[in-house]
């Protein structure tokens, strides 16, 4: 089954798997969705999950 | 797990108030709670931590110096205090070399993807008054903290309505709420308030 990039482009990650992609704790992780460094996004069943192109682009942006 | 009747049994309550939870209840509760044990307990550990800053005497004449580190911008900062350990970074109470400036830094696991891209250390909250700078730093924490707690309910609350529908799931709910509540609250000694924070600079994680 192939992907639609649609959908690839704006699926989700939990928090967990956002730390993990980004080799930190989920504590920080939500420090980061406090500190508006990734977007909160409230999923149908009142669970906080975030942007994989968000914490993609967070692993890969170097800053200055 | 306890049992009453031969059913599973968690007292809960006053004696005879009905919210108990006994049977399939029981079960759910504990299947619900076991998955976000582990994510509980790492909780349970920051606020015990957290704790512990708000009895340190900040305000001390000549405070010794616990070890140096050089960041990425060559600045070289002064380690007062480790904070808080958190399980892929550190949180540090420091002070450049020659500066009145107190600092709140996060220093991330060396080899981090975010490490690698972002460099190691942030800064959470600076000021030239130490316990003012702690005192943000701890109210930033808690915060976070209650949000992490929020979302752990929302993930147990989630997989009682899927496995367990038929069983009270508004009551289990309730249950591990109030659970994960007393978990990660937070009793505040120090008599934080707004206005102490309010001339603080705080960042929002700017990279040092």
């Amino acid at each position: 089954m192939s992907l639609n990039p649609q959908e690839s482009v704006s699926r989700h990650l939990s928090v967990a798997e956002a730390a993990v992609r980004l080799g930190l704790d989920t504590f920080t992780v939500y420090s980061f969705i406090q500190r508006d460094r990734l977007s909160p996004i409230l999923d149908d069943e009142g669970l906080f999950v975030v942007s994989e192109e968000e914490v993609n682009h967070l692993a890969k942006q170097k800053e200055e | 797990m306890l049992k009453k009747g031969g059913q599973p049994w968690i007292p809960r309550g006053p004696r005879g108030s009905g919210s108990d939870l006994v049977g399939e209840e029981a079960r759910a509760y504990r299947a619900a709670s076991d998955s976000v044990e582990g994510d509980l307990r790492q909780l349970k550990k920051i606020k015990e931590q957290l704790n512990q800053l708000e009895k340190v005497r900040w305000e001390r004449p000549n405070p010794p110096v616990e070890e140096t580190f050089r960041a990425a911008d060559g600045t070289t900062w002064q380690v007062y205090a480790h904070m808080v350990k958190l399980p892929k970074s550190r949180i540090l109470l420091c002070r450049p070399q020659q500066s009145p400036d107190w600092s709140v830094i996060q220093e991330f696991e060396e080899g981090s993807t975010y490490a690698r891209n972002h460099g190691r250390t942030e800064i959470l909250a600076q000021g030239q008054n130490v316990r003012e700078v702690v005192v943000n730093y701890v109210a930033q924490a808690i915060h976070t903290l209650r949000f992490a707690e929020r979302n752990l309910v929302a993930e147990a609350q989630k997989m009682v309505w899927r496995e367990f529908p038929e069983h009270n799931p508004g009551k289990v709910v309730e249950a591990l709420m109030e659970r994960c509540d007393e978990a990660v609250t937070h009793k505040r000694s120090i008599g934080e308030s707004q206005s102490e924070a309010q001339n603080i600079r705080h960042s929002r994680g700017i990279s040092v």
